[in-house]
Protein backbone atom coordinates (compact mmCIF):
# COMPACT_ATOMS: atom_id res chain seq x y z
CA UNK A 1 0.00 0.00 0.00
CA UNK A 2 1.52 3.10 -1.34
CA UNK A 3 2.21 5.93 1.60
CA UNK A 4 0.48 8.96 0.71
CA UNK A 5 1.79 11.72 1.67
CA UNK A 6 0.41 15.48 3.38
CA UNK A 7 1.25 18.46 2.29
CA UNK A 8 3.69 19.43 5.14
CA UNK A 9 5.59 16.33 4.17
CA UNK A 10 5.50 17.28 0.15
CA UNK A 11 6.61 20.51 1.52
CA UNK A 12 9.07 19.29 3.57
CA UNK A 13 11.16 17.48 1.03
CA UNK A 14 10.37 20.16 -1.57
CA UNK A 15 12.54 22.52 1.01
CA UNK A 16 11.95 25.87 -0.18
CA UNK A 17 12.09 28.59 1.74
CA UNK A 18 11.60 32.63 1.38
CA UNK A 19 15.19 32.83 1.98
CA UNK A 20 16.59 30.89 -1.31
CA UNK A 21 14.11 32.12 -3.59
CA UNK A 22 15.05 35.95 -2.30
CA UNK A 23 18.93 34.98 -3.00
CA UNK A 24 18.08 33.39 -5.75
CA UNK A 25 16.76 36.17 -7.07
CA UNK A 26 19.36 38.34 -6.24
CA UNK A 27 22.42 36.68 -7.30
CA UNK A 28 20.58 36.02 -10.52
CA UNK A 29 19.43 39.72 -11.37
CA UNK A 30 23.37 40.71 -10.30
CA UNK A 31 24.57 38.04 -13.25
CA UNK A 32 22.42 39.45 -15.30
CA UNK A 33 23.41 42.87 -15.00
CA UNK A 34 26.62 41.95 -15.36
CA UNK A 35 26.50 39.98 -18.72
CA UNK A 36 24.64 42.73 -20.23
CA UNK A 37 26.72 45.39 -18.54
CA UNK A 38 30.35 43.20 -20.42
CA UNK A 39 28.53 43.44 -23.87
CA UNK A 40 27.43 47.18 -23.84
CA UNK A 41 30.40 48.90 -22.05
CA UNK A 42 33.45 46.28 -22.39
CA UNK A 43 35.20 45.81 -25.48
CA UNK A 44 37.97 42.81 -24.59
CA UNK A 45 37.75 41.06 -27.83
CA UNK A 46 35.23 38.55 -29.12
CA UNK A 47 36.39 35.54 -27.95
CA UNK A 48 37.30 36.77 -24.29
CA UNK A 49 33.90 38.33 -24.43
CA UNK A 50 32.06 35.12 -24.89
CA UNK A 51 33.86 32.82 -22.93
CA UNK A 52 33.32 35.27 -19.82
CA UNK A 53 29.48 35.15 -21.06
CA UNK A 54 29.32 31.64 -21.25
CA UNK A 55 31.03 31.77 -17.71
CA UNK A 56 28.36 34.05 -16.27
CA UNK A 57 25.70 31.93 -17.66
CA UNK A 58 26.40 28.66 -16.52
CA UNK A 59 26.96 30.94 -12.63
CA UNK A 60 23.50 31.99 -13.11
CA UNK A 61 22.23 28.21 -14.11
CA UNK A 62 23.96 26.74 -11.05
CA UNK A 63 22.63 29.67 -8.53
CA UNK A 64 19.13 28.77 -9.84
CA UNK A 65 19.60 24.59 -9.68
CA UNK A 66 20.46 25.60 -6.38
CA UNK A 67 18.19 28.28 -5.06
CA UNK A 68 14.91 27.45 -7.25
CA UNK A 69 14.92 23.76 -8.25
CA UNK A 70 17.39 22.87 -4.88
CA UNK A 71 18.67 19.89 -6.88
CA UNK A 72 21.95 19.40 -4.72
CA UNK A 73 19.63 19.55 -1.37
CA UNK A 74 18.22 16.17 -2.23
CA UNK A 75 18.06 13.32 0.32
CA UNK A 76 19.88 10.25 0.12
CA UNK A 77 19.27 8.52 -2.69
CA UNK A 78 19.50 11.35 -4.78
CA UNK A 79 17.80 9.82 -8.03
CA UNK A 80 17.65 13.36 -9.27
CA UNK A 81 21.15 14.34 -9.22
CA UNK A 82 21.80 10.92 -10.98
CA UNK A 83 19.04 11.89 -13.54
CA UNK A 84 20.44 15.55 -14.02
CA UNK A 85 24.45 14.05 -14.67
CA UNK A 86 23.12 11.28 -16.62
CA UNK A 87 21.37 14.34 -18.83
CA UNK A 88 24.60 16.73 -18.72
CA UNK A 89 26.70 13.46 -19.92
CA UNK A 90 24.56 12.80 -22.76
CA UNK A 91 24.48 16.81 -23.72
CA UNK A 92 27.85 16.68 -23.69
CA UNK A 93 27.99 14.03 -26.28
CA UNK A 94 25.45 15.78 -28.49
CA UNK A 95 26.23 19.21 -28.40
CA UNK A 96 30.21 18.13 -28.33
CA UNK A 97 29.81 15.78 -30.99
CA UNK A 98 27.83 18.28 -33.32
CA UNK A 99 30.08 21.16 -32.96
CA UNK A 100 33.04 18.51 -33.59
CA UNK A 101 32.08 17.10 -36.44
CA UNK A 102 30.28 20.14 -38.25
CA UNK A 103 33.39 22.55 -38.27
CA UNK A 104 35.40 19.08 -39.28
CA UNK A 105 33.01 19.06 -41.99
CA UNK A 106 33.33 23.02 -42.41
CA UNK A 107 37.06 22.71 -42.76
CA UNK A 108 36.91 20.16 -45.80
CA UNK A 109 34.83 21.70 -47.71
CA UNK A 110 36.25 25.08 -49.87
CA UNK A 111 33.27 27.72 -48.26
CA UNK A 112 36.03 30.37 -48.12
CA UNK A 113 36.13 29.99 -52.31
CA UNK A 114 32.50 30.33 -52.74
CA UNK A 115 31.03 33.68 -53.38
CA UNK A 116 27.66 34.59 -52.47
CA UNK B 1 6.16 -30.84 14.69
CA UNK B 2 9.20 -29.26 12.55
CA UNK B 3 9.20 -26.01 12.77
CA UNK B 4 10.31 -24.33 9.15
CA UNK B 5 12.86 -22.00 10.44
CA UNK B 6 14.70 -20.04 7.49
CA UNK B 7 18.32 -19.19 8.36
CA UNK B 8 19.35 -15.43 6.46
CA UNK B 9 22.95 -15.69 5.51
CA UNK B 10 24.36 -13.15 7.88
CA UNK B 11 26.72 -11.41 5.78
CA UNK B 12 24.53 -11.23 2.47
CA UNK B 13 21.59 -8.95 4.20
CA UNK B 14 21.22 -5.58 3.10
CA UNK B 15 22.54 -2.76 5.70
CA UNK B 16 18.65 -1.12 7.03
CA UNK B 17 20.20 2.06 7.37
CA UNK B 18 20.18 3.55 4.16
CA UNK B 19 15.85 2.72 3.61
CA UNK B 20 15.12 4.92 0.36
CA UNK B 21 12.59 7.47 1.32
CA UNK B 22 11.22 8.28 -1.83
CA UNK B 23 8.13 5.19 -1.85
CA UNK B 24 5.68 7.27 -1.57
CA UNK B 25 3.16 8.85 -4.38
CA UNK B 26 4.65 12.48 -4.42
CA UNK B 27 8.42 11.09 -4.86
CA UNK B 28 7.85 9.26 -7.07
CA UNK B 29 5.77 11.76 -9.58
CA UNK B 30 7.90 14.29 -8.87
CA UNK B 31 10.99 12.29 -9.95
CA UNK B 32 8.64 11.41 -13.44
CA UNK B 33 8.40 14.65 -13.63
CA UNK B 34 12.19 14.93 -13.69
CA UNK B 35 13.37 12.91 -15.90
CA UNK B 36 11.00 14.47 -18.47
CA UNK B 37 12.06 17.74 -17.64
CA UNK B 38 15.68 16.19 -18.54
CA UNK B 39 14.90 14.83 -21.80
CA UNK B 40 13.27 18.42 -22.35
CA UNK B 41 16.71 19.99 -21.97
CA UNK B 42 18.28 17.56 -24.40
CA UNK B 43 15.69 18.79 -26.96
CA UNK B 44 16.83 22.52 -26.18
CA UNK B 45 20.42 21.33 -26.26
CA UNK B 46 19.51 20.55 -29.88
CA UNK B 47 17.62 23.50 -30.61
CA UNK B 48 20.64 25.45 -29.27
CA UNK B 49 23.11 23.40 -31.38
CA UNK B 50 21.29 23.93 -34.30
CA UNK B 51 21.13 27.58 -33.81
CA UNK B 52 24.54 27.83 -33.18
CA UNK B 53 25.78 25.98 -36.09
CA UNK B 54 23.30 28.58 -38.39
CA UNK B 55 23.75 31.39 -36.53
CA UNK B 56 25.72 32.62 -39.63
CA UNK B 57 23.80 31.36 -42.45
CA UNK B 58 21.84 34.42 -42.93
CA UNK B 59 21.58 34.17 -46.51
CA UNK B 60 21.64 37.71 -47.93
CA UNK B 61 19.49 38.40 -45.46
CA UNK B 62 19.67 40.22 -41.53
CA UNK B 63 22.22 39.06 -39.14
CA UNK B 64 21.79 38.55 -35.38
CA UNK B 65 23.66 41.93 -35.18
CA UNK B 66 21.22 43.55 -37.43
CA UNK B 67 17.89 42.02 -35.58
CA UNK B 68 18.01 41.89 -31.63
CA UNK B 69 17.86 44.70 -29.02
CA UNK B 70 19.28 43.88 -25.86
CA UNK B 71 16.48 46.39 -24.00
CA UNK B 72 13.90 43.93 -24.92
CA UNK B 73 16.11 40.92 -24.04
CA UNK B 74 16.67 42.19 -20.92
CA UNK B 75 12.93 43.41 -20.09
CA UNK B 76 11.93 39.60 -20.99
CA UNK B 77 14.66 38.41 -18.52
CA UNK B 78 13.73 40.29 -15.92
CA UNK B 79 10.17 39.49 -16.35
CA UNK B 80 10.69 35.53 -16.42
CA UNK B 81 12.82 35.57 -13.36
CA UNK B 82 10.61 37.77 -11.27
CA UNK B 83 7.69 35.03 -12.03
CA UNK B 84 9.94 32.18 -11.50
CA UNK B 85 10.75 33.66 -8.06
CA UNK B 86 7.11 34.83 -7.40
CA UNK B 87 6.06 31.26 -8.31
CA UNK B 88 8.57 30.06 -5.63
CA UNK B 89 6.47 32.41 -3.15
CA UNK B 90 3.21 30.94 -4.12
CA UNK B 91 4.42 26.87 -3.50
CA UNK B 92 5.89 28.24 -0.10
CA UNK B 93 2.54 30.16 0.76
CA UNK B 94 0.49 26.96 -0.40
CA UNK B 95 2.32 24.63 1.93
CA UNK B 96 1.86 26.97 4.85
CA UNK B 97 -1.81 26.96 4.01
CA UNK B 98 -1.86 30.59 3.49
CA UNK B 99 -4.31 30.53 0.53
CA UNK B 100 -4.47 34.46 -0.03
CA UNK B 101 -0.95 35.35 -0.13
CA UNK B 102 -0.73 31.64 -2.62
CA UNK B 103 -2.89 33.38 -5.12
CA UNK B 104 -1.49 36.84 -4.73
CA UNK B 105 2.12 35.20 -6.12
CA UNK B 106 0.72 32.78 -8.54
CA UNK B 107 -1.68 35.61 -10.08
CA UNK B 108 1.93 37.52 -10.17
CA UNK B 109 3.37 34.31 -11.87
CA UNK B 110 0.68 34.53 -14.63
CA UNK B 111 0.72 38.31 -15.10
CA UNK B 112 4.82 38.68 -14.85
CA UNK B 113 4.76 35.29 -17.47
CA UNK B 114 1.92 36.22 -19.79
CA UNK B 115 3.87 39.66 -20.02
CA UNK B 116 6.77 37.93 -21.83
CA UNK B 117 5.08 36.09 -23.78
CA UNK B 118 3.46 39.15 -25.14
CA UNK B 119 6.98 40.64 -25.47
CA UNK B 120 8.17 37.92 -27.30
CA UNK B 121 5.16 37.60 -29.95
CA UNK B 122 5.77 41.13 -30.57
CA UNK B 123 9.29 41.01 -31.73
CA UNK B 124 8.54 37.93 -33.20
CA UNK B 125 5.55 39.97 -35.51
CA UNK B 126 7.52 42.80 -35.86
CA UNK B 127 10.49 40.42 -38.02
CA UNK B 128 7.99 38.97 -39.80
CA UNK B 129 6.47 42.27 -40.86
CA UNK B 130 9.64 43.44 -41.59
CA UNK B 131 10.24 40.78 -44.04
CA UNK B 132 12.23 38.41 -42.06
CA UNK B 133 10.43 35.73 -41.08
CA UNK B 134 11.78 31.77 -40.73
CA UNK B 135 11.76 31.29 -44.31
CA UNK B 136 13.81 33.97 -44.80
CA UNK B 137 17.55 32.25 -43.75
CA UNK B 138 18.94 29.19 -41.92
CA UNK B 139 19.76 31.64 -39.39
CA UNK B 140 16.30 33.14 -38.65
CA UNK B 141 14.65 29.40 -39.02
CA UNK B 142 16.74 28.01 -35.95
CA UNK B 143 15.84 31.33 -33.86
CA UNK B 144 12.55 31.07 -34.39
CA UNK B 145 12.41 27.15 -33.86
CA UNK B 146 14.87 27.39 -31.02
CA UNK B 147 12.87 30.75 -29.77
CA UNK B 148 10.38 29.85 -30.18
CA UNK B 149 9.91 26.60 -28.85
CA UNK B 150 10.76 28.24 -25.45
CA UNK B 151 7.83 30.40 -26.24
CA UNK B 152 5.39 27.64 -26.68
CA UNK B 153 6.47 26.15 -23.34
CA UNK B 154 6.01 28.95 -21.62
CA UNK B 155 2.86 29.96 -22.68
CA UNK B 156 1.80 26.23 -22.01
CA UNK B 157 2.88 26.59 -18.68
CA UNK B 158 0.67 29.41 -18.28
CA UNK B 159 -2.28 27.38 -19.46
CA UNK B 160 -1.18 25.00 -16.71
CA UNK B 161 -1.17 27.73 -14.24
CA UNK B 162 -4.60 28.90 -15.19
CA UNK B 163 -5.81 25.61 -15.08
CA UNK B 164 -4.37 25.02 -11.44
CA UNK B 165 -5.38 28.63 -10.16
CA UNK B 166 -8.83 27.09 -10.70
CA UNK B 167 -8.42 23.81 -8.80
CA UNK B 168 -6.50 26.02 -5.63
CA UNK B 169 -9.61 27.83 -5.88
CA UNK B 170 -12.03 25.09 -6.27
CA UNK B 171 -10.52 22.18 -4.35
CA UNK B 172 -8.57 24.45 -2.28
CA UNK B 173 -5.07 22.90 -1.39
CA UNK B 174 -5.40 19.52 -0.65
CA UNK B 175 -2.39 17.21 -0.90
CA UNK B 176 -3.17 16.51 -4.75
CA UNK B 177 -3.09 20.05 -5.81
CA UNK B 178 -0.24 20.43 -3.95
CA UNK B 179 1.21 18.12 -5.48
CA UNK B 180 0.25 19.57 -8.76
CA UNK B 181 1.59 23.02 -8.07
CA UNK B 182 4.98 21.89 -6.81
CA UNK B 183 5.31 20.17 -10.49
CA UNK B 184 4.15 22.97 -12.18
CA UNK B 185 6.77 25.52 -10.02
CA UNK B 186 9.48 22.80 -11.06
CA UNK B 187 7.96 23.06 -15.08
CA UNK B 188 8.34 26.82 -14.80
CA UNK B 189 12.08 27.20 -12.70
CA UNK B 190 13.24 25.08 -15.52
CA UNK B 191 11.79 27.67 -18.01
CA UNK B 192 13.95 30.51 -16.51
CA UNK B 193 17.23 28.11 -16.67
CA UNK B 194 16.63 27.51 -20.29
CA UNK B 195 15.58 31.75 -20.73
CA UNK B 196 19.62 31.83 -19.28
CA UNK B 197 20.89 30.59 -22.04
CA UNK B 198 18.74 32.00 -24.65
CA UNK B 199 19.47 35.79 -23.87
CA UNK B 200 23.36 34.41 -23.26
CA UNK B 201 23.57 32.27 -26.70
CA UNK B 202 21.24 34.44 -28.59
CA UNK B 203 20.85 37.63 -27.81
CA UNK B 204 24.18 38.90 -25.87
CA UNK B 205 26.26 36.79 -28.23
CA UNK B 206 24.29 37.47 -31.11
CA UNK B 207 24.92 41.45 -30.39
CA UNK B 208 29.10 41.53 -30.19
Amino acid sequence: MEHKPNIREMAEEWCGNYKSYVFGFAFSLMLTLCSFGLVLFWNPGKERLIVYLIGLALMQALVQLTCFLHVFQEQKPRWKLFAFFGMVLILFIIAGGSFWIMNDLNTRTMHEMIHD
Amino acid sequence: MKSLVVHHDSHVTAPASTIDPHQDSFSKAFLGFWIYLMSDCLIFACLFVTYALFQKSIFGGPSSKDLFELKTAFIETFLLLSSSVSCGFGVIAAGKNKRAQMFIWLFLTFLLGASFVGIELSEFLTFVHEGYSWQTSAFLSSFFALVGTHGAHVSFGLLWLFVMLGQLLFQGVSSDTFRRLVLFALFWHFLDLIWIFIFTFVYLIGVI
